[in-house]
């Protein structure tokens, strides 16, 4: 067995894998099946002469943290969630429940248990995890419903993954937010980006219901955090109240299937929430892309902030954003610009009149959905922040206008 | 929702309430909380609101000296650039480094190049070199040479207009300990540095000093060196590193105890028999022997490391995780230890030196064999001790500590052994071979806490036996955290002390192995006893424990 380096896991066999077909799901026989194929896993452990496995004697405790709960349509989708818990670094699901809503032609569930063990290499402990996909005929919403809670690991946080959002909306994802403590979402996937941000805008209303993230959100904290940074000085800090142009450029949409338009709309949310910018009303589409004159300030001395959005192809932006621009005017002058140069790096410049221009590189790797779903996995609350920039922008694109 | 959006601009500056500076660094509307020795400043970018996560401190510039040596190119350098690439350092963050290496700017940056490829996390790509190159520029000259601190002085000034470090500066000494007096005070006379006693305007420049140990050789050079260094630095601004409290696993101990509800009832004398410390290498002195030849085990890891470790368990709950409210329950701990003196110390510390043996299979040569050692040294590279913590929580449970080097494996953890069941029921049943409840917290390698207790053999007849159960940190979270020099430098930056050692805490430390040093200067050994490499240490070291009824874990 080879080791890896400390960033990557690998499987250290291929998984024990268990299925059968039901009328109705038996919970208890899930449970027995997970059981059995651990025991078997830990016999087969013992005929090997490894040392990284055999560092610990006595029981190995498998530490739980967390139920991850995936929706998808097909078994190939689930074949490629299974890829993708399969490399989460970080905070990896102690068990992994994949819906199936359209996975077969008969009536009746199909089961599918397995268990997986993980190295991380330089003689660290495996991580195990188990997973458990049920495949239902198309229309059985309200029985992969009821077929859930059993399945899940007592007492641990659940977290209901829904990478492709809008399909899933109707009575199984109702049934499942009251189950699940977050949901995880991907807008970049949404081809109707109206209507998309306003559900989640919405679902961001209910006090009671699961925190909500969405993974685009995630992959703007580094464009965020960059842009915050130029602020952090005494000298610059006046040029928030005198920006006036603002250019988000975001990235058509990608091989993936993920377009930055949410990415660009969210950024322009969170600017104007945190800067207390105004919206007369929707982007309108003019020769360069879409803009919007924003009013900033106190009603009565406001001034106008010019924001224009536009989309590329410049193939690193992809999926997400491409630049990020923004222009003081005369009262404290000053530009400030964060670009994706490449898929590993991003670029900073910054330049005033008292100040000499400073460019910066940062290492900033476009996040693939494990690395994403893996930082989601860590935070067990929600982010105000997001929610208010997401109400902004789901109000900022015009009704209608598909991507 | 309207209202959401008109959402003003923060305009207010809140006193933070003492809850708020535990590890928040910003609160949700974006006030970022600067700490500095326990004090607290605001300053305001409403973009950093919900920032949190990601602590970033202001510019500034790093002054190392000492930069062409082995701390810098294994560990500072690399940290550095971790940090630099990925996100926490900001725009114009710059490095000077100072030594008596003949290079200029250009092969400072190609040397540096070198230490960084070959140590960092991050891969080093042609761009993000250039980008963090640009921020590194080399003065030459002596420490004991005034010269030197103009030129500094001047190539400060100029980084600072260039870069925009605003003149916050973070000097790090990685020198040899004899030149930190002499740095600190050509710091104070030239100006680079200046005292800050209360750091009130946010937007003032600032500058702190950190320090690697040793913190002295004894009590008294501990006293010169402090007093030394508050002539020039404040101790707000003095950030002494032991990069073993920027382990994860270390700052671990503290989330376990004061986390959890279930262990600290019976952290106490009322349960716990004994604590085993065990800091164990399997290296040898490698090419540290100058140094090591002056410090021995007791003073390199004993009174730093070890009495650190001693701290974390034996501390009571801090209210705050916050730097005075930490380091106050360590020096009261450390106040309340009881060290051996005199004729005790011969009883209860026993030290020995590694001689020839094996390691990994390896043959390894004896400790005055290695290179740069004396053939007749009597530099103990073992230490094994017994020491007793009068206090209530502690009174008569003695805690052993154990380390040294060639030992058969590395592996630091820290063993609290609980005492035996008042009464067991099932001794009816004939000869039970119980150990008592062990609970063990690994700090390294494969970091972890396991559980000793017994359990009934499946059967119809009833049998016990003890198990262990494990639970391994990185089984539950995978991935590798941050350096512990990364999350160091970064809380220097950010003016973070918790995880640095104060003034009084590095005294009281001393203060404890003092006696020790004292009775072995008057009772000099001709001949240490030997441990064979590969080896738990001299007999001598079981008889310590063994004379308790009690036995050395084999970890
Ligand atoms: N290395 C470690 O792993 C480690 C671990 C813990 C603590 N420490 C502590 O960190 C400090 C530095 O350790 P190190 O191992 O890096 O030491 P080192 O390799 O011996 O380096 C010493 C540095 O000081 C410079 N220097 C010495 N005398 C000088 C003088 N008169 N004028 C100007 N520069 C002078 C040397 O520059 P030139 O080479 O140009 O002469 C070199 O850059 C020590 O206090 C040590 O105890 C080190």
């Amino acid at each position: 067995m080879t080791t890896t380096s400390l960033k990557t896991v690998s499987p250290a066999r291929p998984p024990l894998t268990a299925s059968w077909t039901a009328p109705v799901l038996d919970a208890a026989r899930v449970h027995r099946e997970l059981d059995r194929l651990w025991k078997e896993w830990n016999e087969d452990r013992r005929g090997e002469e490894d040392a990284a496995l055999h560092a610990y004697e006595g029981a190995l405790m498998r530490a739980s943290t967390l139920n991850l709960i995936v929706v998808v349509e097909t078994l190939a989708e689930a074949e490629e969630i299974e890829l993708v818990v399969g490399e989460l670094i970080e905070f990896s699901p102690s068990r992994t429940v994949i819906l199936v809503r359209n996975g077969r032609k008969a009536a009746g569930l199909h089961i599918r248990v397995s268990v997986h063990e993980h190295l991380q290499g330089r003689g660290r402990p495996a991580i195990q995890r188990e997973s458990v996909t049920v495949a239902a005929k198309e229309g059985s919403d309200h029985i992969l419903a009821s077929v859930t809670t059993p399945l899940l690991v007592p007492e641990l946080p659940g977290f209901l993954y829904l990478p492709r959002f809008l399909r899933a909306e109707g009575p199984l994802l109702q049934d499942l937010l009251r189950i699940a403590d977050r949901l995880i979402v991907d807008s970049a996937t949404a081809t109707d980006p109206s209507r998309t941000l306003r559900s989640l805008a919405n679902l961001t209303q209910d006090e009671t219901g699961p925190r909500l993230s969405d993974v685009v959100w995630t992959r703007l904290t580094a464009w965020r955090q960059l842009i915050a940074q130029f602020f952090d000085q005494g000298v610059t800090q006046p040029c928030l109240e005198a920006l006036d142009d603002v250019e988000i450029v975001c990235g058509k949409w990608d091989g993936d299937g993920r377009c930055g338009l949410t990415a660009g709309l969210l950024m322009a949310g969170w600017l104007a929430t945190r800067l207390g910018w105004r919206a007369p009303g929707e982007l309108v589409h003019a020769r360069e892309g879409w803009r919007l004159t924003l009013r900033a300030g106190p009603r009565g001395r406001s001034r106008e902030v010019l924001l224009r959005l536009r989309m590329t192809d410049h193939p690193p932006a992809c999926g997400g954003l491409s630049s990020v621009t923004l222009v003081a005017g005369p009262e404290c002058p000053g530009t400030f610009r964060v670009e994706r140069t490449d898929d590993q790096a991003i670029t900073t410049t910054s330049e005033t009149p008292t100040m000499p221009r400073v460019s910066r590189l940062v290492y900033g790797r476009q996040m693939d959905e494990p690395a994403l779903l893996s930082q989601e996995l860590r935070n067990f609350t929600g982010d105000p922040i997001y929610e208010e920039a997401l109400v902004f922008a789901a109000d900022l694109w015009p009704e209608g206008v598909m991507i | 929702m309207s209202d959401v959006r008109t959402l003003p601009r923060p305009t207010t500056i809140h006193a933070p309430s003492p809850s708020e500076t535990l590890t928040v660094e910003m609160d949700h509307v974006g006030h970022q909380f600067v700490q500095d020795g326990g004090d607290l400043t605001t300053v305001v970018n409403p973009l950093r609101a919900g920032l949190q996560l990601d602590r970033v401190p202001a510019p500034c510039v790093m002054v190392i000296f000492g930069v062409s040596g082995d701390l810098t190119e294994r560990k500072l350098m690399p940290a550095l650039y971790d940090l630099a690439v990925g996100l926490p350092l900001p725009e114009g963050f710059s490095i000077v480094g100072v030594s008596r290496r003949d290079w200029n700017d250009e092969q400072f940056r190609a040397e540096m190049r070198k230490a960084v490829a070959a140590h960092a996390r991050t891969p080093v790509t042609e761009e993000s070199w250039e980008s963090f190159a640009s921020g590194l520029f080399y003065v030459r000259g002596s420490f004991d040479d005034a010269a030197t601190y103009t030129k500094l002085k001047e190539r400060l000034e100029t980084v600072d207009r260039e870069r925009r470090a605003n003149g916050n500066r973070l000097f790090y000494l990685a020198t040899p300990p004899s030149f930190y007096i002499p740095i600190i005070e050509n710091l104070g006379q030239c100006g680079i540095a200046s005292r800050q006693d209360i750091y009130v305007d946010p937007h003032e420049s600032w500058n702190r000093i950190v320090i690697e140990k040793p913190f002295g050789h004894d009590v008294a050079s501990a006293h010169a060196l402090n007093a030394a260094i508050a002539t020039v630095f404040s101790e707000r601004q003095i950030y002494r590193i032991d990069h073993y409290l920027g382990k994860e696993t270390v700052q671990n101990v503290l989330a376990f105890r004061f986390a959890n509800i279930l262990f600290e009832p019976v952290w106490t004398r009322h349960y716990v028999d004994h604590v085993q410390i065990t800091v164990a290498e399997s290296i040898g002195v490698e090419n540290r022997a100058a140094y090591y030849e002056e410090a021995g085990a007791l003073r390199d890891m004993v009174q730093s490391h070890m009495l650190q470790l001693l701290a974390v368990v034996a501390m009571e709950p801090p209210a705050f995780f916050n730097g005075n409210a930490v380091r106050d329950e360590k020096v009261k701990v450390f106040r309340s230890v009881v060290p051996p003196t005199g004729d005790d110390v011969a009883k209860y510390v026993v030290r020995g030196q590694y001689a020839a043996g094996f390691i990994d299979g390896q043959p390894v040569p004896g400790y005055r064999q290695e290179k740069g050692v004396s053939p007749t040294s009597t530099t103990e590279t073992f230490v094994a001790l017994k020491l007793g913590i009068d206090n209530w929580r502690w009174a008569d449970v003695p805690f052993y500590l154990r380390t040294g080097k060639r030992l058969p494996r590395r592996v630091t953890e820290i063993a609290i052994e609980f005492q035996r069941v008042p009464h067991l029921m099932f001794s009816s049943i004939g000869k039970l071979d119980l150990q008592p409840n062990v609970l063990t917290m690994r700090i390294q390698p494969d970091e972890g806490i396991s559980l000793r207790f017994a359990a009934k053999v499946p059967g119809a007849s009833t049998r016990l036996r003890t198990v262990r159960m494990d639970f391994a940190y990185g089984a539950a979270f995978g991935g590798a955290g941050a350096d512990a020099y990364e999350r160091l430098l970064l809380d220097a930056m950010l003016g973070d002390p918790t995880l640095f050692a104060r003034r009084d805490e590095v005294e009281a430390a001393w203060a404890i192995v003092q006696p020790i040093l004292d009775a072995w200067a008057d009772q000099p050994v001709q001949h240490l006893p030997l441990y064979e490499a590969g080896t738990w240490g001299p007999d001598k070291a079981d008889d310590l424990i063994e004379r308790d009824g009690r036995t050395w874990r084999r970890p």
